[in-house]
C-alpha cells in the first residue's frame, strides 16, 4: 500500500482566452499535482507538470463596430474551441480569460469578461491590463524560466496588434514591467498604401514627429519605414535605461517596480504576432509590406535591424504569437500551503479583493500594536470595500520572523473582536478570508474557530505571496487540503476601479 | 566559484542552513568556520546531556515520571530501558491520569531536552486548538525523563488512550539542537512497532513550523481516528 498515498497525483484542467486587438485563440492544459515532500513533514503539494493539451487555431476578433466586441459571435467561437477540445465549461478548473491591448478599453470589455468566464466554466479568472499580460507571454513565451539560467536579465516584449509589453525577468521573478502604445495594427492600410485606419493611441506622436497619416491618404514605405523604426529605438532604448520612461510618450499605465539608470540585459525575446512575423523574410513591395492590411511586417523589419546595433541577444521564442494566452491557460494558477483551514462549502470564491495588514514596528512577540494593527486593516478593507460581501475581502498576513504561539493567539483574538464587531450586526453569514504568507494558516484558523466558539467562519490559506489590490480567486480543494489560487495581480487601473465603485455600489 | 558569482552564491546559502560556500585557507576550513563547527558540535553534545526546566512542567501543568533507564549515562547505552517504565513510574501514571482518553499526550526529553524547551509552549496549545475544532478530547499530559520513541507502548498498556502523540527531543545535529519531532499511534499497545507510527520530525524554528505541526496533527489525529489505523496503512 503506498501509505501516505505520495504516488497519488492529480490532473487538473486549465483553460486560457485571450481576447487581443486583430486575433482571438484559447488554449487547454493539464497541470499535474503532486505531494513532492518526505512523509515526516508536513505535506506540501505542488504543481510538478503543465502539459498543453490542445491549441485552437487563431481567429479574428470579431468587431461590432469600431469600438464594440461581437459578444455572440465571440460565444460562437469559444463554444466551438471547447468542443473541438472534447471539453464542457465544468470540466475546466481553472484558467484565465484575458482581453489584451487595445481591445481592452473597447466598451463592452468588462461585460465580455464576466460573461465569457461565466460561459467558460465556474473557476476561471476574467482579467485584461498590459501588465499582467506582459508578466503571463513573458511566462508562456519561456522568458521567465530561461532568465533562471542566464546571467543578466532576459527581457520578453509580446508585441500584437495594439500594443508592446515588456517583462523584465531576473532569476525568475519579475523585475517590473513597461507598456507601450507600439503594436503592428496600430496604422492599418491596403496594398496601395492607402491608409484605412489610424488608431487614436499613436495620433498624437505621429503628428508631433511630422508624420501625416490620414485615413484615405496615401503613404510610401520610406515613411513607414521611418515610423517603425522610431518605435523600435523607442522601444530597446527605454529597455536599456528605464529611466526614459518618463518622458517616453508611447509608454501607458502604471510603472511597475523600480526603475533603476541601467540594466544588465542579456536577452530580449519578442513574441506576439510581430514577434512571428520576425522570422518571415522582409517585405519588398507595399504589396508584401500590408500583407494583412497593416504595418506589422515592417515593424518586425525593424525590430529586427535596430536590435542588432544592441548588445543583448535578441530572438524569437517558438511558440510566439500564442505566448500570452499559453502564459495565461498554464502559469495564472498557484496552490496554496497544504496545511491550511478551509470549509469546502465555502469555496469556489470569485474576484476578492486584498487588503494587506501593516505589522507595528518592533518585536512581535511583545504583543504591543497587533489590535491596532488588525483593527486598521479591517477599517481599511471596510472602507474600500463595504461590509457587506461574503467575504467582502481577504486579510494578508505579512511574513513575520516567528510564529510563536501566543503571537497566534493575539492575532486571532484580534480578528475576532474586530470582524465580530464592525461587520458582523450588519452581515451575519459573512465569513473571512485570511491570507498568512508564512506556513500557519492552519493553526491561525483552528485559533480562530476556537475563540469564537465556531461562530466566525473563516478560510486561512498560506503561502502565497499577494499584494495590495491583487483579486483573487480561490478553488474547491484538489486533493484532501490541496487549494489552488489565482492571483490577479497588477490589473488594469481602469478596471480596477470600476471593479471598486460596482462594489461600492452594492 | 569566482567573484562575479557572489550574488548567486548568496542566493543559495541562503537558501539552505547547510555549510556550504564558507570558503577555505589552503587546503583547510578557515579559522571561524571551524570554531563554529566545534561550537555547534559542543551544543549538540550539551543537549544530550540538558534537562527540561520544572518552569516549563509547571506552567503547562506537566507531572513527571522516569523511564526505567535512570541516568542519562545508562539512557544512552540502553535504548531498551528508555522503552520502559519501573513499575514507581506506572503506579503514578495510573493513580494520576484519566483512563481510556481519546488522545493522550506524552511529552519526553529523548536526546534534546532544548527541544522541547523550545518548541513545546507553541506546539502544544496548537495541538489542543486543532482537537477542539475536531471535536477530541484529551487526557491528562505528563512527562517521561529520559524517554524513547518506543515508551508510548508501555504508556499505551496501562492508559489505554485511542490515540497517543509523543512530543520527543531529537538527536541534536550541526545545524540544530532544537529540533523535536511528534510521534503518533492508534491504540499503541505492546508489540507495536514504527511501521504501525506515524512522525511530524523537525520541528523547530527554522524547521517544520512548531504552530503549523500541532495544528497539523490534530488533523493527522482525526484521520487515524475515522480509518482506525496509523502508520504505513493511513491513507492521507
Amino acid at each position: 500500500m503506498g501509505g501516505e498515498g505520495i504516488d497519488s497525483a492529480k490532473w487538473i484542467t486549465s483553460v486560457g482566452i485571450d481576447l487581443g486587438t486583430s486575433t482571438t485563440k484559447c488554449v487547454f492544459s493539464r497541470l499535474k499535482i503532486e505531494r513532492r515532500n518526505g512523509l515526516s513533514m508536513l505535506p506540501q503539494f505542488h504543481i510538478t507538470d503543465r502539459i498543453l493539451s490542445y491549441e485552437s487555431p487563431m481567429h479574428q476578433t470579431p468587431f461590432r463596430n469600431e469600438t464594440e466586441i461581437d459578444i455572440s459571435a465571440l460565444e460562437i467561437i469559444i463554444s466551438g474551441e471547447y468542443q473541438k477540445a472534447e471539453l464542457r465549461p465544468s470540466d475546466v478548473d481553472t484558467g484565465a480569460v484575458i482581453i489584451t491591448g487595445e481591445t481592452a478599453v473597447k466598451l463592452n470589455a468588462d461585460s465580455i469578461v464576466h460573461g465569457l468566464a461565466k460561459q467558460a466554466g465556474a473557476f476561471v479568472v476574467a482579467e485584461a491590463g498590459g501588465d499582467l499580460e506582459a508578466i503571463l507571454a513573458g511566462k508562456g513565451s519561456g522568458a521567465e524560466a530561461r532568465s533562471i539560467l542566464t546571467q543578466g536579465m532576459v527581457v520578453n516584449i509580446d508585441i500584437g496588434g495594439g500594443t508592446a509589453n515588456a517583462a523584465f525577468f531576473e532569476r525568475g521573478s519579475c523585475k517590473r514591467t513597461l507598456n507601450f502604445h507600439i503594436g503592428g495594427r496600430l496604422i492599418m492600410l491596403d496594398s496601395a498604401g492607402t491608409i484605412t485606419k489610424v488608431y487614436p493611441a499613436v495620433q498624437d506622436w505621429l503628428v508631433n514627429e511630422g508624420f501625416h497619416l490620414n485615413k484615405g491618404g496615401v503613404t510610401s514605405m520610406d515613411e513607414l519605414r521611418k515610423i517603425t523604426h522610431c518605435w523600435s529605438e523607442m522601444l530597446f532604448s527605454t529597455l536599456m535605461n528605464p529611466l526614459d520612461s518618463e518622458s517616453c510618450p508611447l509608454i501607458y499605465g502604471e510603472r511597475n517596480g523600480a526603475l533603476t539608470s541601467s540594466e544588465n540585459i542579456a536577452e530580449v525575446w519578442i513574441s506576439g504576432g510581430v514577434g512571428r512575423l520576425m522570422e518571415q523574410a522582409s517585405p519588398r513591395t507595399m504589396e508584401e509590406a500590408a500583407g494583412y492590411g497593416d504595418i506589422g511586417p515592417l515593424l518586425a523589419e525593424a525590430l529586427k535591424k535596430a536590435g542588432s546595433a544592441y548588445p543583448f541577444r535578441l530572438q524569437v521564442p517558438p511558440g510566439a504569437q500564442r505566448a500570452t494566452v499559453i502564459g495565461a491557460g498554464v502559469h495564472t494558477t498557484v496552490l496554496s500551503g497544504s496545511t491550511v483551514f478551509v470549509d469546502p462549502h465555502l469555496l469556489p470564491l470569485h474576484n476578492i479583493p486584498v487588503v494587506k495588514l501593516k505589522w507595528p514596528a518592533g518585536d512581535l512577540s511583545r504583543l504591543a500594536g497587533i489590535q491596532p494593527a488588525v483593527e486598521a486593516v479591517f477599517a481599511e478593507g471596510i472602507r474600500k470595500f463595504g461590509k457587506l460581501g461574503k467575504p467582502p475581502f481577504a486579510i494578508v498576513l505579512p511574513a513575520v520572523p516567528y510564529y510563536s504561539y501566543p503571537v497566534i493567539r493575539e492575532i486571532a483574538a484580534a480578528i475576532v473582536d474586530v470582524s465580530t464587531a464592525s461587520m458582523q450586526p450588519e452581515n451575519p453569514e459573512m465569513f473571512l478570508v485570511i491570507i498568512c504568507e508564512d506556513d500557519a494558516a492552519k493553526a491561525m484558523g483552528n485559533c480562530i474557530h476556537v475563540l469564537s466558539a465556531g461562530k466566525l467562519r473563516c478560510i486561512c490559506l498560506d503561502q502565497i505571496s499577494v499584494e495590495h489590490g491583487d483579486y483573487i480567486d480561490i478553488g474547491k480543494p484538489v486533493a484532501e487540503e490541496c487549494i489552488p489560487v489565482a492571483i490577479k495581480t497588477l490589473v488594469f487601473s481602469a478596471l480596477r476601479e470600476l471593479r471598486d465603485n460596482e462594489r461600492e455600489q452594492c | 566559484m569566482t567573484l562575479q558569482h557572489t550574488e548567486e552564491l548568496e542566493q543559495l546559502k541562503r537558501s539552505t542552513p547547510a555549510r556550504i560556500g564558507t570558503g577555505r585557507a589552503g587546503s583547510r576550513p578557515t579559522t571561524r568556520e571551524l570554531l563554529k563547527l566545534r561550537c555547534d558540535h559542543a551544543a549538540a553534545v550539551d543537549t544530550v546531556y540538558g534537562r527540561v526546566s520544572q518552569a516549563l512542567l509547571d506552567e503547562l501543568g506537566l507531572f513527571s515520571v522516569e523511564s526505567s533507564a535512570g541516568d542519562k549515562e545508562i539512557y544512552l547505552r540502553r535504548p531498551d530501558l528508555g522503552r520502559v517504565l519501573p513499575e514507581s513510574s506506572i503506579q503514578n501514571i495510573r493513580l494520576r491520569c484519566i483512563h481510556e482518553p481519546k488522545v493522550q499526550v506524552v511529552i519526553s526529553d529523548g536526546l534534546s531536552a532544548n527541544a522541547i524547551e523550545h518548541n513545546l509552549r507553541d506546539v502544544y496549545p496548537a495541538l489542543l486548538d486543532s482537537l477542539q475544532v475536531h471535536g477530541l478530547t484529551c487526557g491528562t499530559p505528563f512527562f517521561v525523563q529520559n524517554g524513547r520513541v518506543g515508551c508510548m507502548n508501555a504508556i499505551g498498556d496501562i492508559l489505554q488512550p485511542e490515540v497517543i502523540v509523543l512530543f520527543i527531543g531529537e538527536r541534536p545535529g550541526l545545524l540544530t539542537s532544537h529540533s523535536m519531532s511528534a510521534y503518533l499511534c492508534y491504540k499503541p499497545r505492546s508489540g507495536m512497532t514504527d511501521s504501525n507510527r506515524m512522525v511530524v520530525s523537525n520541528i523547530h524554528q527554522g524547521g517544520t513550523p512548531p504552530v503549523e505541526a500541532g495544528a497539523h496533527l490534530g488533523t493527522l489525529i482525526a484521520r487515524m481516528l475515522k480509518q482506525k489505523i496509523s502508520g504505513v496503512e493511513l491513507l492521507l
